[in-house]
């Protein structure tokens, strides 16, 4: 149902309101901004919206123009050089050419033209003598001493100049001189015009369209009552608003804050460890020979200064002990320990590098469950896969009395937490640290068969050292950037570290 | 993590059966292998333990595999000849690379597929299980031009000449290291030693210069060859002596005779030593690990599936399993070939409390905090560079934390503080809608000579047309109110700040935060055309 004539005038926006009584037939736009007195972007869009609600209609016509071109600005300031010529003839009434180029500053291609064009106008007369050309001034000419010339007139007008507004004459001297460089040129314009419609007529001598409706609620109007008499403007509520960017959590870090709340919820306690770690507690506390290839995939960086770090001499030994004769029910890898090797500074490889010093730690409770997400680092090429700066996700469970069959119970409840999958599927692994060892993989609807993560219960060469005594120590690392990814629905790792401000701002909240 | 290829043909009749591609990718779980590939006859397997080389060949995942389909179980035995041939180590090798093995195969003429397969192996072996070469390296001779006893020695490298394959002129040993692609690729191995160890022969002829590369003339083998040497060096006599038994294992796989060397080292000795070694096993421990009550029956069931003997009591660990250190590494393979799939889970009902880390509370409520003033959170990588860090910041380079052996120039140090990486990101989001407020509260590793801690910091930049002092401080003055601290502000003079306009929150005799309006010679180098402020806040200085 069209909306009524009292409703459309009665919820005109201001600038609609400010606009329409300006609008009569063809109104030029130019004469719309001046008349009503607003910016031309105000006038534009309430233009726009007037004619939406079919109160206006707008034209575009295209107009030729005369426009002045570089010359002709100049001209318009200073003098043309008809009149140059002659005015140098003033006085004299008679010169040779040489002088009244001189006089005039004209150089030889000006004076050429400009004699010419005036001998057409008989305002001159040319004489050829022995001695050089000499000009004369005739009857005509000396009228034109004291009037301008049509040339002058023409362009003293407000430029740009609609040609149709242009009479015989004019039109004449816009062709001679459009001939001249650079003086006048006509172009093709887009001429913006508006009529009112009947609608509009309508509209505008409605009552409603006099009785002011109330635009923004302000203070004033609360204090005064002011509204109690008047009715509020309608906006249109479907309308495109600017967004926002409000501040907002980074949403790999949420997901972080959201997996440390898991492991807190199913009772463990959070562990750490320093990013800049000694050999020692990264690979050898972890019973990894100092000559394994299983170091290969543990490609560290190491730092330049300093190279040797600070460590406990009752664990090194210990540990050297376990390595190079075994014990704890090891035969041990039988092989010289390198005590420098074991001092030698890098950048953690392995979150396992926590449980190690957690375990060694006098705050380490029994029965107790600990967990760590701790940033790793090792020597990769970067690309959607890999990252050199990556988070794992460890823990350890001690008790005495835990087997095999409870380090599935606890996979399996992981898969469920954390992949929210009962179906998993526990295949053998190897770790140095570990034995037996697992990995974990659990069924994702899309990808099929995803790997989570790894587990086993600590070798007895790991936990005698650091504990003193070889009691059950489930250990588990789960990768968590590569869950994450999944949660978010990233493709490329490097996302989880994203510097880009639209990704972070149109990052799903999880 | 080695790879091998080999013919799926081959080995379904090295197994004696036909596996389908499904059936071979469950077997392999029992090696803790994959299938990284499969084409028409050829597939490669991936192992994840670095730890049981004898795998790395057909015929050693064949060994396993039929013991686990229940066609062979128990110990492989194989046996050896004697010979009165010797390899003579001579005491010069015993501080550069003391140890070898060897022994000689004799059998049918040595096809080009073989030729392959032992080649892939003794590549394998030198490189995962040897790294690259520096701890076990292994050579592949013609033997019936070898005349006995050969000698395993050191020799000053510039004395000695002869031809390395692939080339037909005589060097020397330094010009091997020099100009041979071996020599250039493995030479480091030798490189602190002032002698180079030589294999040679009774008649002087070298096979081999360990563990660089073999002779031209006497150690190239081609196919057709019916008698091999295998040989190999190293720093530890466990591992020479393993990847010989590797190979014997391997060869007498496809018919081939061993025939043992003694090496006559300070104790003389037989190789390849085929001999199990005994292993009690208290059943009580199988309980304790797997959680199995099993019956000595099952035990041994399993026990032999994977290939071990039992009787009993004492477990016959075959010579090629060197990674029993342990009666937990027997106990997994018991639990491996009972199915983990089979084994049920419990529970752990234990009752422990949980508890975050004591300074994650504060964190968050900073981290809200600085939400709550409008600001987008960031999360970057702690690895940058001193470009940014220090040189664009117009600090001076104090101790930080430098990865010597960088991949990547633009991660190659540890961050010391977090306000550079905010003012890079904001350089790569010049074109991004206004305002740009973000913040990062993370870690950071500060260094001070020898010694170097992790601290908690937090970071924020505002930038845009009106930023001022005046923001940047009632931000951080907000941050450290809303924690309930009493601080005293102070001016400072943090030379990446115009003079006069940086100021700083004290806590006792703490500097907490430094802040203020950033020069815009810093704001030049990071190309960054717009009136930015910033905040970095020590954390750890809080608790």
């Amino acid at each position: 149902m069209p909306e009524s004539v009292e409703n459309i005038a009665a919820n005109l926006h201001p600038l609609e309101r400010k606009l329409l009584p300006h609008v009569g037939q063809k109104s030029s736009f130019a004469d719309i901004v001046k008349k009503s007195g607003m910016q031309e972007v105000e006038v534009m869009r309430g233009l726009q919206w007037l004619q939406n609600k079919q109160l206006i209609q707008i034209y575009q016509d295209l107009e030729e123009q005369a426009m002045l071109g570089e010359l002709g600005q100049k001209y318009r300031q200073e003098k043309l050089p008809e009149r140059k010529f002659l005015d140098a003839l003033a006085k004299e009434k008679t010169l040779p050419v040489s002088a009244i180029a001189a006089r005039a500053h004209l150089d030889i291609n000006e004076t050429n033209t400009v004699m010419g064009k005036l001998k057409m106008a008989s305002f001159i007369t040319i004489n050829k003598t022995d001695k050089g050309v000499t000009v004369a001034l005739t009857k005509d000419g000396e009228n034109f001493l004291r009037k301008p010339l049509p040339a002058e007139q023409l362009l003293s007008k407000e430029f740009p100049v609609p040609v149709a507004s242009l009479n015989h004459e004019e039109k004449e001297i816009v062709q001679a001189l459009q001939k001249r460089k650079d003086i006048i040129t006509i172009d093709l314009v887009k001429n913006i015009s508006a009529s009112i419609l009947p609608l509009g007529k309508n509209v505008a001598s409605n009552s409603a369209f006099a009785t002011t409706s109330m635009d923004a609620l302000t203070p004033k109007i609360l204090q005064t009552g002011e509204w109690k008499n008047k009715i509020f403007r309608r906006y249109d509520t479907t309308i495109n608003v600017p967004k926002i960017f409000a501040g907002k959590h980074q949403h790999y870090r949420r997901f972080l804050d959201s997996i440390r709340e898991k492991f807190i919820s199913l009772g463990f306690t959070e562990m750490t460890g320093p990013i800049v770690e000694t050999d020692f507690w990264d690979m050898d506390a972890l019973y990894m020979p100092q000559f394994h290839s299983a170091r290969d995939i543990h490609d560290a960086y190491f730092v330049k200064e300093p190279k040797r770090g600070e460590l406990d001499e009752h664990f090194v030994k210990k540990v050297k002990q376990m390595h190079e004769g075994g014990g704890a029910g090891s035969t041990g890898w039988q092989y010289a320990f390198n005590e420098g090797m074991t001092r030698r500074v890098l950048l953690r490889t392995q979150a396992t590098a926590c449980s190690s010093r957690m375990l060694a730690s006098k705050n380490l409770k029994i029965p107790g469950k600990y967990f760590g997400i701790a940033r790793c680092f090792r020597k990769d090429v970067i690309d959607a896969t890999h990252l050199a700066d990556f988070h794992q996700t460890e823990g350890i469970i001690v008790e005495e009395g835990l087997t095999l069959r409870h380090l599935f119970g606890l996979l399996r409840l992981f898969a469920k937490e954390f992949a929210g999958t009962d179906e998993i599927k526990l295949v053998p692994g190897y770790f140095p640290f570990t034995e037996p060892s697992v990995e974990l993989y659990a069924k994702h609807p899309v990808l099929g068969w995803v790997e989570l993560g790894g587990a086993g219960i600590f070798r007895s060469e790991v936990v005698a050292p650091l504990l003193g005594k070889d009691i059950s120590v489930i250990a588990w690392g789960i990768g968590i950037d590569r869950i994450g990814m999944f949660k978010l629905g990233l493709s490329d790792v490097r996302d989880l570290f994203s510097h880009d401000l639209n990704v972070l701002r149109n990052a799903k909240v999880i | 993590m080695p790879v091998i290829t080999f013919s799926k043909k081959d080995f379904d009749e090295l197994l004696g059966k036909k596996l389908t591609p499904n059936e071979l990718r469950d077997l392999l779980d029992y090696a803790k292998a994959e299938l990284e590939h499969a084409e028409g006859d050829t597939i490669s397997v991936k192992y994840n333990d670095t730890n049981q080389p004898y795998l790395w060949c057909p015929e050693g995942l064949a060994l396993l595999l039929r013991g686990i389909l229940g066609k062979e179980t128990g110990l492989p035995k194989i046996s050896t000849t004697k010979t009165d041939k010797a390899i003579l180590v001579d005491k010069t090798v015993k501080t550069i690379r003391p140890y070898i093995a060897g022994f000689i195969a004799k059998g049918p003429p040595l096809t080009e597929y073989l030729l392959k397969l032992f080649i892939q192996l003794q590549e394998k072996l030198a490189d995962s299980y040897g790294r690259h070469r520096e701890y076990v390296s292994l050579g592949l001779y013609p033997a019936d031009k070898i005349t006995w006893p050969a000698t395993y020695k050191a020799v000053k490298p510039d004395t000695v000449k002869f031809m390395p394959l692939d080339v037909d002129k005589d060097m020397t040993l330094n010009q091997i290291l020099e100009h041979h692609p071996k020599g250039k690729e493995y030479g480091w191995i030798l490189a602190k030693h002032k002698q180079h160890p030589l294999l040679v022969d009774a008649k002087g002829a070298i096979l081999s210069y360990p563990p660089i590369i073999n002779s031209q003339t006497t150690g190239r083998l081609t196919v057709g060859e019916k008698t091999i040497l295998i040989e190999a060096t190293g720093t530890s006599k466990t591992s020479v002596e393993l990847c010989a038994v590797i190979f014997a294992y391997a060869l007498a796989a496809r018919g081939y005779t061993i025939h043992a060397l003694t090496v006559k080292d300070e104790k003389p000795h037989q190789c390849p030593n085929v001999q199990p070694a005994e292993n009690p096993l208290d059943a009580t421990l199988v309980a304790k690990r797997l959680g199995l009550d099993l019956t000595q029956k099952d035990i041994e069931k399993h026990l032999k599936r994977f290939r071990y003997g039992y009787d009993g009591k004492n477990v016959q660990v075959p010579p090629y399993r060197q990674d029993i250190m342990h009666a937990y590494d027997i106990i997994e393979d018991i639990g491996i070939a009972y199915g983990y799939n089979n084994i049920k889970p419990l529970a752990i009902h234990t009752h422990t409390r949980g508890a975050s880390l004591p300074d994650v509370p504060l964190l968050n409520a900073l981290r809200d905090l600085c939400v709550g003033l409008g600001c987008q959170e960031v999360f970057s990588q702690i690895l940058s560079n001193p470009e940014v860090l220090y040189n664009n910041m117009n600090v001076a380079r104090e101790d930080f934390i430098e990865i010597e052996n960088y991949t990547s120039a633009t991660y190659s140090c540890v961050r010391s503080w977090i306000l550079p990486i905010l003012l890079s990101m904001l350089a790569q989001n010049r074109k991004a809608e206004a305002p740009y407020k973000v913040f990062e509260e993370g870690l950071v590793t500060v260094r001070d000579g020898k010694n170097y801690h992790d601290e908690h910091h937090v970071a924020v930049t505002l930038s845009h047309a009106e930023a001022n002092f005046t923001q940047i401080k009632q931000f951080a003055e907000h941050l450290i109110r809303q924690i309930g601290k009493e601080y005293t502000a102070k001016e400072d003079n943090h030379p990446s700040f115009i003079p006069g306009r940086c100021g700083a929150l004290w806590i006792g005799k703490h500097k907490v935060a430094f802040f203020g309006e950033l020069h815009p010679a810093v704001l030049e180098k990071f190309n960054i055309d717009m009136p930015t402020v910033g905040l970095e806040l020590n954390v750890s200085v809080l608790q």
